[in-house]
């Protein structure tokens, strides 16, 4: 990998983007890059000191940008690019992933690199799963499960998530199903172990299958309450928290290893703006290094393994489900 | 009258749901992402 970006502007320190400013803070003192963010929050950050402060009418230029904003993050992405900055992107909204996904070819041109889905799911998700499946033959099933959310605009996204209409891989075609629909019981790392979890509207599928294009089903679960899904449809009755509490991750990835049918499930278990923060803040750290053009968690051309030590180093930590059947029926 | 009942048991469906199975034997363990 190349080295560290000498510049990195972080737009929106909201509780994933001060994570990304304190991940990165390191950069300053050791390698004496320039970190640069808007509207920073003393309180909320905690190292003011080592970050430049722009004000609005100030350029995001840098060598580096991590967009850390609420979706829709491609208008941004967009004139970044044409500026020629690596842009790191967090949002997990499928149209603006959709849209995200379609600036490959101009981060191409520019020779930059552009990630969407720097975040828990979309982003660590894809990792986990390259990852399983460098131990098996052949994959055929990616499955994620995600439980919790960062600040009030992902419990917002997460909330019109479980209404929409969720977006699934199955057997060599897109399945529309109603968010809120198949009910599966996932374990998730401790302390959050099992939860119930539908369908939602989330992208990750939509990057899963762009990395795993051979892979022939795909789904992407949500946990939720009862009242979660009942209140789904209605605009969200009280203000969401600042942050919410512990979130979790579990990818669970099928395949053959010679003749046997096996399944490795791997996750973790943190706050899910810390989560996002660490891995916005590999990938804004990876980025110069990248290959220019549109950049996916999974992709095989990604160093899934250099990014994930770093994500762990983050202080995030890495879970697998290890149990003497790991065989599944055919 | 029978879509209101129709509609009263397929909520009632929808947010009962199906259990789940849970695992037998195993647990957690620290992902080796050193390789």
């Amino acid at each position: 990998m190349k080295a560290s970006p000498a510049s990195v502007t972080v737009i929106g320190v909201g509780a994933v983007g001060s994570r990304v400013l304190r991940q990165l803070g390191p950069l300053v003192t050791a390698h004496g890059a320039t970190l640069a963010a808007y509207d920073v929050r003393p309180m909320r950050l905690g190292t003011t000191s080592r970050v430049q402060v722009l004000t609005a009418g100030q350029s995001a230029q840098a060598e580096v940008v991590v967009l850390a904003t609420p979706s829709p993050q491609v208008d941004r992405a967009d004139e970044l690019l044409r500026q020629g900055c690596h842009v790191v992107c967090t949002s997990d909204d499928v149209a603006d992933l959709r849209q995200l996904c379609d600036l490959g070819s101009l981060a191409q041109a520019n020779g930059v690199a552009l990630v969407a889905g720097a975040a828990v799911t979309p982003g660590l998700s894809g990792l986990l799963a390259r990852h399983l499946s460098r131990r098996l033959d052949r994959v055929d099933e990616v499955h994620v499960a995600v439980h919790g959310t960062g600040g009030p605009a992902c419990a917002r996204q997460h909330h019109r998530a479980l209404g929409g209409r969720a977006l699934g891989w199955h057997d060599g075609d897109w399945l529309h199903r109603p968010a809120g629909s198949g009910r599966e019981l996932c374990w998730f790392p401790e302390p959050i172990g099992p939860r119930d979890c539908y369908r939602a509207e989330l992208g990750d599928a939509l990057l899963l299958h762009r990395a795993f294009a051979d892979v022939q089903r795909i789904s992407v679960r949500m946990s939720a309450t009862r009242r979660d899904r009942l209140t789904s449809r209605l605009p969200m009755l009280s203000p969401p928290h600042d942050e919410g509490g512990i979130g979790a991750l579990r990818v669970e990835v099928r395949g053959w290893k010679g003749p046997r049918r096996v399944a490795l499930i791997a996750g973790e278990s943190e706050r899910a703006a810390v989560t996002t923060g660490a891995v916005a803040a590999a990938f804004a750290m990876a980025a110069p290094g990248l290959e220019p053009g549109l950049v996916l968690a999974g992709d095989d051309r990604v160093p899934t393994g250099a990014l994930l030590r770093d994500i762990s180093t983050r202080g995030v930590r890495l879970w697998e489900f290890a149990g003497d059947d790991h065989e599944v029926m055919t | 009258m029978a879509l209101t009942l129709a509609g009263t048991i397929a909520a009632a469906l929808r947010v009962r749901g199906r259990g789940g199975v849970p695992p037998r034997q195993g647990g957690w363990r620290q992902l080796d992402v050193s390789s």
